[in-house]
């Protein structure tokens, strides 16, 4: 073998590791099955069951979606760049996967935050409905200056979208834990 | 039998009777609590021989609570809406719990493939038990009392459901009253006791006093004195009419008396002085020494800047509060007493207008306390956060210098600093407004005092009030204004000190992750062979890092360990350093679990060199001799040399004794390496871990550490963790990590052979190798030519 042709081989093997596929309508077929698991073809090749996972899951939510196989070595098959230019069934399957996969209720309104020991307490609105949890003294996580990230003990977590949309009783209670 | 156990009165049980299902026949039983689609639920789901039965409600109380909220009522099941679904188990294969964020969902394979029920984080550990009974069932593996054990998780107290501060700390926060914490830290002046009375004594005499002075200023002079009472002249026995005398007499009892009070008050000075500096240092110690005693989870889970601030700072709020502040309470309370007292004998009905101030004073200091509490913790997290971002940047220097980062580092330490002030201001303008509140109050008193002793006065015609019963009057509550406000400024220093002091208590009481049991096994000289056996590790719940990982290495055999990076192999060795503890499964060395043996019989039975060499402040040969502080310096040169570190020593010009680690000489990646080599062969264990121990050197200097290293794998149990295959040549079996899971094990050849992940990484390296070898190759026959 040349040096040529070894570089080349080279050259591919780690071309496999480094390059990332984006998957398009042209190409991947996703569907659904009855049992409401996701699965995906591209260009003929069934992967079965898959897994959708965002890349931003903060910053930019519906693009940069990395598909990957739902076994254990959760290989990516690929990324989607922006879900939008697929047709709106899949767009709604693979909605349902990441709403189910990054299930944050949003916070509409603070009812109380009580604090003991260390301890958070809060009661809350959600879109979800009232929630009662509690965090620890590293629960609150700043995503920006006007959003925050509310982890509670067991990792449930929660978003305060926006700060500035609160009371000023609300944000009183919040800003202490800012 | 069951894990969570279906409460007996549970409408759960009727139904399942109702399709002849009887509770002998459930053999497991967990709960879940969100629908796929995202909404709040009930799940039980019930395990019996031949069914698994998924029962579900909605949602109908108002509030989901979570994990630790307390004094809500436990969430309970509605009757007459529970819809039950029954799957054969005939007709399902596995259950699976895929990991979600923060939460998870259930997933079931066979017949039908589908998503079961979802779960929050709270019902994780339930779900995963569940399925592992699942496949044990399925299988047809008998069940142990084991496969009903949950997962560890966040403990609460049994009295009041607090959770605690730490996981495994066993002191609930909350029944740990401020009074026990008060007492607690009043036991760091216990060897000062004699002292502390003394100081008590003096405030003792300095309060007494000083409440007396108005009487002599005021009735005294003005009355006795200037109004020349006949039964006062008559009192020093002297002559009448030399009234001078008189004067002269009282006036230098009162100096007197005030040079008394300026004496106590520098006694209470050097007696403070004497004592503050010993139980601070005391302090300091204890809480430096839980740190040191804690295991690695405490100081992974923080930021080392608050640490500090921490043992630095409210260390010093504590003791200042006993010091310089409490002895005042005492003092003041004692004045203010005497005040009163002295207040109500001469005129009651200005005594009474003086004291129902005080209590409304005190009130709305009172209302106003928590508000000042908080922002004192805010203050305090602003601090800790501009201390994080200067440690961050300092260690990190290296790193924004290369970047040309520096604006962005100063406008971070400009944002938290900013913050600070802020907090600060917030602080102070709160903190002014309850002072201008409480001086508002304070002046209204003084004029009321004037105005009712005024008008007694003019009204009665000296008869109840004199001049000077007035004098003595506005004196008085110009007096008690200062302990009055020191009173009630206490409350915050105390709220702020107590704050302090829970916070350090926090830590002095964090129970290690990692403990010793009360009675270990004591081994000498352990043979060194490590075992296994179902280990799974999470750092965070519900995100294992480590699955269900086994292997046995026999005593003196060498183990490779290889995957990708973030697979688990550097947590893997430090379970077997008991770093940590696992979650579930045991690790065992010569059959001793090591949960069960002494820390000093593994420490000396297990050696670590590990990519980060750490070097200590002090001499090389303390360094080298960390482990063994005893050991002879022939040892350590022993050791050294078979380091291959003996020569570079030597060409310090300091030899064995120069001085490295902070502020010392610095060391190269290569010779920190070694020393960390050095240190491993003087510690003589018979099991050694390497993790990556030549990663961060460059080629030439890893030959020699790898050759020290063949030396050194002589005769021991070694786990070696490796991303160039070639230095694992010598392993006896090799061990291919991925997804936290063992996914090969065998010898080279049998991974050779089964062309698996090793197959692929030992092809990837051999051609890279290969060509980097003709690229040697050619430079080198380039320079020849």
């Amino acid at each position: 073998m040349t040096d040529q042709n070894i570089v080349k081989k080279e050259e591919q093997l780690v071309g496999d590791l480094l390059e990332t596929r984006f998957l398009t309508p042209r190409g991947a077929i996703f569907s659904q099955t009855e049992g409401g698991f996701l699965s995906l073809a591209v260009d003929g090749t069934d992967y079965g069951r898959v897994k959708v996972i965002r890349a931003f899951p903060f910053t930019d939510p519906a693009r940069y979606l990395s598909v990957r196989q739902a076994d254990n070595e959760e290989r990516e098959i690929g990324m989607i760049e922006d879900l939008d230019v697929f047709d709106p069934d899949t767009i709604g399957w693979i909605t349902r996967q990441l709403e189910m996969r990054y299930f944050v209720p949003k916070i509409l309104k603070v009812r109380e935050i009580k604090e003991e020991y260390g301890y958070s307490y809060w009661w809350v609105e959600t879109d979800k409905g009232t929630c009662r949890f509690t965090c620890d003294q590293n629960g609150v996580t700043k995503l920006s200056d006007t959003r925050l990230l509310i982890s509670d003990i067991d990792g449930n977590r929660f978003e305060l979208a926006d700060t500035g949309g609160l009371s000023a009783k609300e944000l009183r209670m919040v800003d202490l834990y800012m | 039998m069951g894990f969570v156990k279906i409460p007996d009165s549970s409408e759960l049980l009727k139904m399942l009777s109702k399709q002849g299902i009887a509770t002998e026949d459930i053999i497991g039983y967990c709960q879940a609590d969100l629908t796929a689609d995202g909404c709040y639920a009930h799940y039980g789901l019930v395990l019996t021989h031949d069914q698994l039965v998924v029962a579900f409600a909605p949602k109908r109380s108002a509030d989901k609570v979570f994990a630790g909220y307390r004094g809500m009522a436990k969430e309970s099941w509605f009757g007459e809406s529970v819809t039950l679904s029954c799957f054969p188990l005939e007709q399902v294969d596995s259950l699976k719990v895929e990991e979600l964020i923060g939460g998870g969902s259930l997933c079931c394979f066979g017949k039908q493939n589908r998503t079961l029920c979802c779960a929050t984080g709270q019902y994780m550990a339930e779900l995963r038990q569940f399925c592992k009974v699942f496949a044990k069932v399925k299988e047809g593996t008998p069940l142990q009392e084991e496969d009903y054990k949950a997962d560890s998780r966040p403990e609460f107290c049994d009295k009041c459901g607090t959770p605690y501060v730490d996981r495994d700390r066993k002191i609930c926060p909350k029944c740990m009253d401020r009074r026990s914490l008060f007492v607690r830290t009043f036991a760091y002046f216990k060897p000062h006791k004699w002292r502390v009375i003394a100081i008590m004594l003096v405030f003792l005499v300095h309060s007494l006093i000083y409440a007396t002075l108005p009487y002599f200023s005021g009735v005294v002079y003005f009355d006795d004195v200037l109004g020349k009472k006949a039964t006062f002249q008559g009192f020093w026995s002297l002559a009448g009419g030399d009234f001078v005398l008189l004067m002269c007499l009282t006036l230098g009892t009162f100096l007197v008396l005030r040079l008394i009070t300026v004496i106590t008050q520098s006694l209470q000075a050097i007696m403070v002085a004497k004592i503050v500096p010993r139980v601070l240092c005391k302090i300091k110690q204890d809480v430096f020494s839980a740190l040191k005693r804690l295991s690695l989870k405490f100081f992974t889970d923080r930021q080392t800047g608050p640490l500090m601030t921490r043992v630095l700072g409210d260390a010093g709020e504590i003791t200042s509060f006993f010091i310089d502040g409490l002895p005042y309470v005492f003092g003041d309370g004692v004045h203010v007493i005497a005040t009163i007292a002295m207040m109500f004998v001469m005129n009651w009905q200005m005594a009474v207008l003086a004291v129902t101030v005080v209590p409304t004073l005190t009130f709305f200091s009172n209302l106003l306390r928590p508000m000042l509490w908080h922002l004192h913790g805010k203050r305090h997290r602003a601090a800790r956060g501009v201390n994080g971002v200067l440690n961050d940047s300092l260690t990190g220097a290296r790193v924004i210098k290369a970047f040309g980062k520096e604006k962005g580092a100063i406008q971070g330490f400009e944002k938290a600093s900013n913050r600070m002030a802020t907090t600060e201001v917030s602080v102070v303008a709160y903190e002014n407004r309850y002072f201008v509140l409480f001086s508002l109050g304070e002046s209204l008193l003084n004029i009321a005092v004037w105005f009712v002793g005024a008008w007694l006065i003019i009204q009665s015609g000296h008869t109840e009030m004199s001049y000077g019963t007035l004098a003595t009057f506005t004196a008085f509550v110009g007096y008690l204004s200062g302990p009055l406000q020191r009173m009630t400024d206490m409350f915050r220093w105390g709220t702020s000190s107590m704050n302090a002091a829970q916070r350090i208590f926090e830590i002095i009481d964090a129970h290690p992750d990692v403990e010793e049991k009360p009675e270990p096994v004591v081994i000498d000289r352990m043979r060194g062979e490590v075992a296994l056996n179902n280990v799974t590790f999470s750092y965070q719940p519900g995100h294992p890092v480590l699955k269900d990982v086994s292997f046995t290495i026999p005593a003196g055999q060498m183990l490779g360990i290889v995957g990708r990076s973030g697979v688990g192999k550097s947590t893997l060795v430090s379970l077997i350093a008991r770093l940590y503890d696992p979650d579930s499964g045991e690790i065992t060395i010569d059959g001793v679990r090591l949960t069960d043996l002494s820390m000093d019989s593994l420490h000396r039975c297990v050696s670590t060199v590990s990519q980060e060499s750490y070097v200590f402040m002090g001499t090389v040969a303390e360094n080298i001799a960390y482990v063994r502080p005893n050991a002879t310096r022939k040892e350590i040169v022993a050791a050294a040399v078979s380091a291959g570190a003996h020569d570079f020593i030597c060409r310090f010009p300091d030899g064995y004794d120069t001085v490295i680690g902070s502020g010392g000489r610095q060391l190269s990646g290569g010779e920190r390496q070694r020393l960390s080599v050095a240190r491993a062969i003087l510690a003589d264990s018979p099991i050694l871990i390497l993790d990556e121990a030549t990663a961060s050197v460059d080629t030439a200097t890893e030959r020699q550490i790898q050759a020290a290293l063949n030396r050194l794998i002589q005769g021991r149990t070694t786990i070696s963790i490796a991303h160039r295959l070639s230095t694992l040549r010598n392993a006896n079996m090799l061990l291919v990590m991925e997804d936290g899971k063992v996914a090969e094990y065998g010898t080279h050849e049998q991974l050779m052979e089964q062309q698996g992940i090793y197959y692929k990484l030992v092809e990837l390296q051999t051609k890279a190798l290969s060509l980097e070898g003709r690229q040697a190759a050619m430079n080198e026959n380039l320079t020849i030519e």
